[in-house]
């Protein structure tokens, strides 16, 4: 039952993509952090932003089915299966990038991404999930903010180091309300 | 039977989301560093080179995803059983894309050099080549994203691939010194006084021109008529590879670095490419210097940094971020604490204990700091003191000293930290 799970959802996929993406960090992260010109906190900025966007579009796709309605008429825990499914991915990119980027700022944006596009599959579809964090992270990124003005810690916490503690707050708030939304209702179907 | 797909698609399909896309990004890019284009032709050119390194994934993935719209609606296999040859509404998907975003860069383009025309007062020659170059680069982009967009058929390719071309972009920057890096339309840092040889622009849009020939060739699946510009892209490869790592570098562009000066006394002279700043600079730094007359070996004129004056008697002043959007000083604040530069920019060597390379100068950095840093360490102190002299702001002890022993005092200051002398600095220090 898992594996079809896994295998209707283009899981394997996601997880080959999610091991692209981490080798990738890793080797950023080595190269960013060695340059002598890069200030070694901010050196990881570009990982730490981009690297759970792309784990976090990958997963999207991932989070319906061929056939959302048909699926749903089956006597399953949908809600359950949901949170299981966003649980495991999310402890797996998390960590997987974590480690690879050997800093906490790539779990929170992993929250934060995830969050975002798990409350898109909901509110717009699967097809459209990825835009809204795609064109969220890329604003913030391009603007450059200040890392050390407590309103951009709070909206511009994609590019902020881990020990911003404003910035976690509005990726738990992220995070709990686009998984919850998600869990309860599911990606929306057309 | 194009154009009609063409004129379609321009008006309903993805090139206009890709022109509002990429007018949305080049205004961005043009709004955050006015100092790098304001007044200079030659600046907003290599600014658009600049800028690529969001126009071109901007464009790549609007190329993949309006080439996966018959997949996405599930038409591709209909549209598959028309005469039509295939290789013409991927053609005219192309032209859609690399049509909207160029209308997109035009128009900010446009409104900037609209306010660059009053202003400018250096027209470098074949600066538009540098221009040129970068629009070829996004009909080669639009290429790149059409290919990929064909053969990847993959939901997210288009933000995929944006992400992956950006980052492809971004690493050469910082291998400058490779020639290969030249490959890669997008230029990291140019000075405004930097021009490129009319042959190299030539080879890059032979480069450009060849590789987005391919790139449609393969995403037309004509493997035949690939062959050609695949030939001609890989002997072009053979220029940077024998040319070596001065292969694509900047040369400094002789009438930019002109000086203009002022008829009066004391002179203060900019480039010409910074002509445009001349009234407000010498409004600055004229009370400035006629403050330092009767201070020996203190600075009798200023000069822009970017001339190379060296001379002992020149203050240089940088003019490289004070270009503002109407001709105007953006930091007139920075311009004012420039006079201070001759107090800590004299290539002294680090000061043990310093946090960092400002510290280490034995002060702080002018250009960014109110005032010198508090320090138990006399020499500090007496570069503090004269810091507060030249800036016009109290100075305990020195204020107690008639008017000539004060410049003395600050000539003896000026003369030490020029020559790195910090105990000559410590004994100078005031009570």
């Amino acid at each position: 039952m898992i594996r079809l799970h896994l295998r209707a959802r283009g899981v394997p996929l996601f997880a080959l993509g999610l091991l692209v993406v981490t080798v990738l960090a890793a080797a950023a992260t080595q190269w960013l952090t060695t340059r002598p010109y890069f200030d070694p906190v901010q050196a990881r900025t570009p990982v730490i932003a981009v690297a759970p966007l792309l784990a976090a579009l990958l997963l999207g796709p991932t989070l319906a089915g061929a056939d959302e309605l048909l699926e749903r008429g089956t006597p399953t825990p949908w809600q359950l299966i949901r949170t299981g499914h966003l649980a495991a991915a999310v402890i797996g990119i998390g960590t997987l990038l974590a480690l690879a980027g050997r800093s906490d700022a790539l779990a929170r944006n992993t929250l934060g991404c995830v969050g975002l596009v798990a409350g898109a599959a909901a509110l717009i579809g699967v097809r459209l999930a990825w835009l809204p964090v795609f064109a969220y992270v890329c604003a913030v990124y391009a603007s450059a903010p200040a890392l050390d003005d407590r309103w951009a810690q709070i909206w511009a916490w994609p590019v902020q180091p881990s020990t911003a503690h404003l910035s976690w707050w509005p990726v738990l708030a992220a995070f709990t309300a686009g998984t919850g939304v998600y869990i309860l209702r599911g990606a929306r179907t057309t | 039977m194009i154009g009609r797909v063409l004129r379609s698609d321009l008006r309903h399909g993805t090139p206009p989301l890709v022109a509002l896309l990429t007018a949305i990004a080049m205004t961005w890019m043009l709004a955050v560093h006015p100092d790098a284009w304001a007044g200079q032709w030659t600046g907003l050119s290599t600014y658009l080179r600049v800028s690529l390194l969001i126009l071109v994934p901007l464009l790549v993935a609007g190329g993949a995803w309006r080439i996966g719209r018959e997949r996405r609606a599930q038409l591709d296999e209909l549209l598959a059983t028309t005469p039509r040859p295939d290789w013409q509404p991927m053609l005219a998907a192309w032209a859609a894309v690399t049509l909207g975003g160029l209308a997109g860069a035009a128009l900010p383009l446009a409104v900037a050099m609209i306010l660059i025309g009053p202003q400018a007062t250096h027209v470098g020659a074949g600066w538009w080549w540098t221009g040129l170059v970068g629009l070829l680069a996004l009909a080669t982009a639009a290429a790149l994203g059409v290919l990929l967009g064909r053969f990847v058929p993959l939901r997210l390719v288009a933000p995929v691939a944006g992400i992956t071309v950006y980052l492809g972009l971004a690493v050469p920057i910082y291998l400058h010194e490779s020639p290969w890096t030249r490959l890669s339309p997008v230029i990291g840092h140019a000075g405004p006084a930097d021009v490129w040889p009319v042959g190299y622009h030539a080879w890059q849009a032979a480069w450009l021109l060849a590789l987005g020939a391919v790139l449609l060739a393969l995403a037309s699946r004509r493997w035949v008529a690939t062959t050609v510009p695949a030939l001609i892209a890989v002997g072009l490869l053979v220029v940077p590879a024998r040319a070596g790592a001065d292969f694509g570098e900047a040369g400094t562009d002789a009438g930019a670095v002109a000086l203009v000066c002022t008829d009066r006394v004391p002179q203060v002279c900019v480039t010409r490419v910074h002509g445009f700043l001349l009234d407000d600079v010498a409004a600055v730094l004229e009370p400035q210097l006629r403050r330092l007359d009767g201070v020996p070996g203190a600075p009798v004129r200023a000069v822009d940094a970017l001339a190379g004056d060296e001379r002992a008697d020149t203050l240089r002043v940088s003019l490289t971020q004070q270009a503002g959007l109407f001709g105007k000083p953006a930091n007139p604040d920075w311009l004012r604490a420039e006079i201070t530069s001759m107090l800590y920019d004299n290539d002294c060597p680090p000061v043990p204990d310093k946090a960092d390379d400002a510290d280490a100068a034995g002060g702080v950095d002018p250009a960014t700091s109110a005032g010198p840093a508090a320090s138990a360490d006399p020499a500090d102190q007496t570069l503090g003191q004269a810091w507060n002299w030249l800036q016009e702001l109290p100075a305990d002890g020195l204020a107690a000293l008639p008017g000539d022993r004060q410049k003395e005092w600050i000539g003896r200051v000026l003369a030490a930290a020029r020559a790195c002398d910090r105990d000559e600095l410590r004994k100078l220090a005031l009570s």
